[in-house]
């Protein structure tokens, strides 16, 4: 669920950049969304990347303990969360 | 999980930095040239409507947020969708709000530190904060507020003593008229930094004290109105209007004019510490609002989303503009209208006129819908 | 078992965020640059000369005689270009934060070149605290080239001397770059500079020799004050109209006044504290200037018998005091407005500030009305006491 809404949350995101600087540079807004993402130069997007990629990390890793705990508890008939 | 309570002076210092967050790096105002801080007075008028206006939204149903509001207004799949919008809104203007704080980094203090770095380092510190909860950001600003004040009457001093103020720097006043005034209220000020307290509709129920709440923050908007006048017109009469229209960063700008005899200079690093911690604050309550947001829609404590969405924030920190021209227009022409007005005045007013609407008709058809009790009943909102 | 691994992460992930910025710098690997000159160039548009010093050397502990600062000058077309590229002489990082003295040729401001300041305005490590000169007749480089006993660098000394100047006698406009800025973007003001130039010979005082001497071949002085007409150097003010400036600017912090008080016979008065006023309206299509000038003094030397222990006495200085500062005042500024015709002083701002409606509309053309501006100068001077003596000895002297 957590990963979900991360990817649903990036895109939502992404489109409304997109739409603000397809907005400002007068482009559409499928050029925007390509500008976006890869046609940075910047050399140091590495970084952000791997910061985004820690965060989805966080996510998978929360989203599979909380299944498990799922589990845990559906067998054990306790409550969870 | 339990409700995490906040002090009503843990909510003032709160709604103080969030108020002068970036609003005292970039200067607010500018429109009204010289008149600057009369602009802001009137400002704050509006501010303070603005955030009654807030209070009077949630206590039609009290102990509820924001999203909860929205679920009751427009039932749960309308809902989510508007959560949704809203949880994008507060993380773009985090967004915004850090990279304000970059901007400032990297163009006053650090050029040759990559800007990903700052941010991705400050919204580590924002993420654990909220990993944390909000009493731990309640707290955090509660105990750095004092050194604000500290900070900002050090600069007074520091800038009466070295002679860089002339007073007649603010004549003439009102020389344009109301005219000017008006041009940066609309909707400039009114929305930014004002506003933004919007996002406080998530903290309120948080507060402990929810009669006396309503007071507390008048008084923290009160107090951040005040020293926000006070930085325009310290600004004003060091710089001369010219000079803020000219600088990126005005208050830092006019810290570097201290100079007292070849001692006590370059005293930048006092500015940054009061931006800083602005800027800390107003990035973690949006985040927080966009946190509250998402345990709304998803049912999970909105701990387990603070990591990868303060990531989340640090990337479009920086991917939200090119440059910093881009990021100023954006913020000056599109961001006001197409975000700020619809969820900040447009949505909550809908919301308002049906809330009343429908607890008319509830009252009188003395139907099921008890909202006292039905408070009581449920002791944690949220999950 | 969580717990530990999130701990190893947490600690791992540290380490890239506990490195340090990207800006530090070891002190032993940076020069501090005091001074900049900027020349005309004859290839590129300009020359800039720097100087940066060497610590060492400063201190008199551990100086041990050589040169006390590098000296050297690029060509090219932009001072920012040429002050990153000046590592072609230089080996260390030069830190361009705690720069003295910009000094500006004046074949530079002739033509209106000024058009740098933008990059020190805009640089984040050159600070507002640095005086701005002229190089009045020599060329900017050699100024930052003389040496000097004390302070040894040129930039350092120029700083120090023309604060002491300030302090005591005034002379100098104390420009800095923003209100440089300010007078170059307001309608109602023009922007002055003080003006330096070198006694003595220039090649001579490049020397260690220079310092060793009572006295020095060359050495820099101050000379007036160089007025502007936007970007463009119009003219030069002596030293008295420049004190008379910062007088009517309420900068003068002390000064001493030589006043006749009978023919060939003069009283010094010492002012220690001054208050000016300026008050200013258009009326009729004609600017009318007040300026307000309150002054305390203490008299310092006479050459007249004078009896100053007798209240009549004291009215009589007073009076002569007053008339001279108003007839000091008011020749600079007639002077300024039949010359050059700029109003240095800044009372189309003052007309701005408290007669907004009328000014917008001459706003424009202020230049004119300037030229034609009616002045007063009202004058108020107290004198408050006679320094440590009542009666002058010149009053029972033996014929």
């Amino acid at each position: 669920m957590i990963t979900l809404s991360y990817f649903l949350t990036f895109s939502s995101l992404w489109v409304l950049t997109a739409l603000f600087d397809s907005a400002l540079y007068h482009y559409s807004i499928w050029e925007g969304l390509k500008y976006l993402l890869f046609n940075e130069i910047s050399m140091d997007m590495v970084y952000l990347i791997s910061g985004l990629l820690i965060g989805l990390a966080f996510c998978i890793v929360t989203d599979i303990r909380l299944y498990r705990n799922k589990k845990k508890g559906n067998q054990a008939k306790g409550n969870k969360n | 999980m339990l409700k995490e309570n906040i002090s009503l002076t843990q909510l003032e210092a709160l709604l103080l930095n969030f108020l002068l967050g970036s609003a005292i790096v970039i200067g607010i105002g500018t429109d009204a040239k010289n008149d600057a801080w009369i602009a802001i007075l009137i400002a704050t008028l509006i501010g303070g409507g603005t955030i009654l206006f807030y209070w009077f939204l949630m206590n039609r149903l009290p102990g509820k947020t924001l999203y909860e509001l929205l679920e009751f207004c427009f039932g749960r799949k309308f809902a989510i969708l508007l959560s949704h919008g809203y949880i994008v809104y507060f993380l773009y203007n985090s967004g915004r709000v850090i990279r304000d704080f970059g901007e400032l980094m990297a163009s006053a203090l650090m050029p040759n530190t990559p800007i990903e770095i700052i941010s991705l380092t400050i919204c580590f510190v924002i993420g654990y904060i909220l990993y944390l909860g909000l009493e731990v950001l309640a707290r955090t600003s509660e105990i750095f507020t004092p050194y604000l004040f500290g900070f900002i009457f050090l600069l007074t001093i520091f800038l009466l003593v070295s002679g860089q103020i002339e007073m007649t720097r603010l004549l003439p006043v009102l020389g344009e008229g109301f005219k000017p005034i008006l041009k940066s209220l609309f909707p400039g000020l009114l929305t930014f930094p004002f506003g933004e307290l919007i996002v406080f509709t998530v903290i309120f129920l948080n507060v402990t004290d929810t009669k006396k709440g309503q007071k507390a923050s008048l008084i923290g908007v009160g107090v951040a109105s005040f020293l926000l006048i006070f930085s325009s017109i310290l600004m004003i009469v060091t710089l001369g209007v010219d000079g803020i229209l000219r600088s990126n960063f005005p208050l830092l700008s006019t810290a570097r004019e201290v100079a007292i005899g070849n001692f006590i200079e370059r005293i930048d690093a006092i500015v940054v510490f009061i931006m800083m911690l602005g800027i800390l604050v107003k990035g973690s309550v949006f985040l927080y609002g966009a946190l509250k947001g998402l345990e709304y829609i998803y049912k999970k404590p909105f701990r387990y989303f603070s990591i990868p969405f303060a990531m989340l924030v640090a990337f479009y920190s920086v991917l939200i503009s090119v440059n910093f021209a881009d990021h100023l227009q954006e913020g000056l022409k599109l961001v006001p209208y197409f975000l700020h007005l619809p969820f900040q005045f447009g949505i909550p007013a809908v919301m308002l006129v049906i809330l009343l609407w429908k607890q008319r008709k509830g009252k009188k058809n003395k139907t099921g819908w008890n909202y006292g009790s039905n408070q009581k009943a449920k002791k944690n909102p949220g999950t | 078992m969580y717990n530990r691994k999130c701990g190893l992460a947490a600690a791992f992930l540290s380490v890239f965020l506990l490195t340090g910025c990207w800006d530090q710098r070891e002190l032993s690997t940076i020069s501090v640059v005091t001074g900049m000159a900027v020349d005309k160039g004859e290839k590129g548009k300009y020359i800039l000369t720097i100087e940066a010093v060497n610590a060492q050397e400063l201190n008199n502990r551990t100086a041990s005689g050589f040169a006390p600062s590098t000296v050297y000058g690029l060509e090219g077309d932009s001072l920012e270009g040429l002050a990153q590229k000046m590592n072609v002489a230089f080996s260390r990082n030069l830190i361009y934060s705690h720069m003295k003295t910009l000094i500006i040729s004046e074949k530079v401001a002739k033509k209106g070149m000024l058009d740098f300041l933008d990059f020190l305005e805009r640089d984040r490590e050159i600070r507002d605290d640095f005086n701005i000169l002229i190089a009045r007749g020599v060329k900017a480089s050699d100024i930052l080239r003389v040496t000097y006993q004390f302070q040894k660098s040129s930039p350092l000394k120029l700083h120090a001397q023309l604060d002491s100047m300030v302090k005591n006698w005034g002379g100098d406009p104390d420009v800095r770059l923003n209100d440089m800025i300010e007078a170059l973007t307001s309608t109602g003001r023009e922007p002055v500079m003080a003006a330096v130039t070198i006694k003595g010979n220039p090649k001579k005082g490049k020397s260690i020799e220079n310092m060793q001497k009572v006295t020095p071949d060359a050495i820099v002085t101050l000379d007036s004050m160089a007025i502007f007409k936007a970007q463009k150097l119009k003219g030069f003010l002596n030293l008295n109209d420049t004190r008379n400036y910062i007088w009517i600017e309420d900068k003068l912090r002390r000064t001493s006044l030589t006043v006749p008080c009978k023919k060939n016979h003069y009283f010094d008065a010492r002012v220690y504290d001054n208050g000016t006023k300026v008050e200013g309206y258009l009326d009729n299509g004609k600017a009318r200037i007040t300026v307000r000038v309150r002054t305390e003094a203490y008299l310092n030397g006479t050459q007249c018998a004078a009896d100053l222990v007798k209240v009549e006495v004291y009215k009589k200085y007073e009076d002569l005091l007053e008339k001279t500062i108003k007839k000091n005042l008011l020749n600079t500024i007639t002077k300024v407005q039949k010359q050059y015709g700029l109003d240095i002083f800044g009372f189309g701002e003052k007309v701005r500030q408290q007669d907004y409606q009328d000014y917008k509309k001459v706003e424009n053309n202020w230049e004119y009305y300037f030229k034609n501006a009616e002045i007063n100068v009202n004058v108020t001077a107290r004198l408050r006491r006679s320094g440590i003596r009542t009666k002058s000895y010149l009053t029972n002297i033996k014929k």
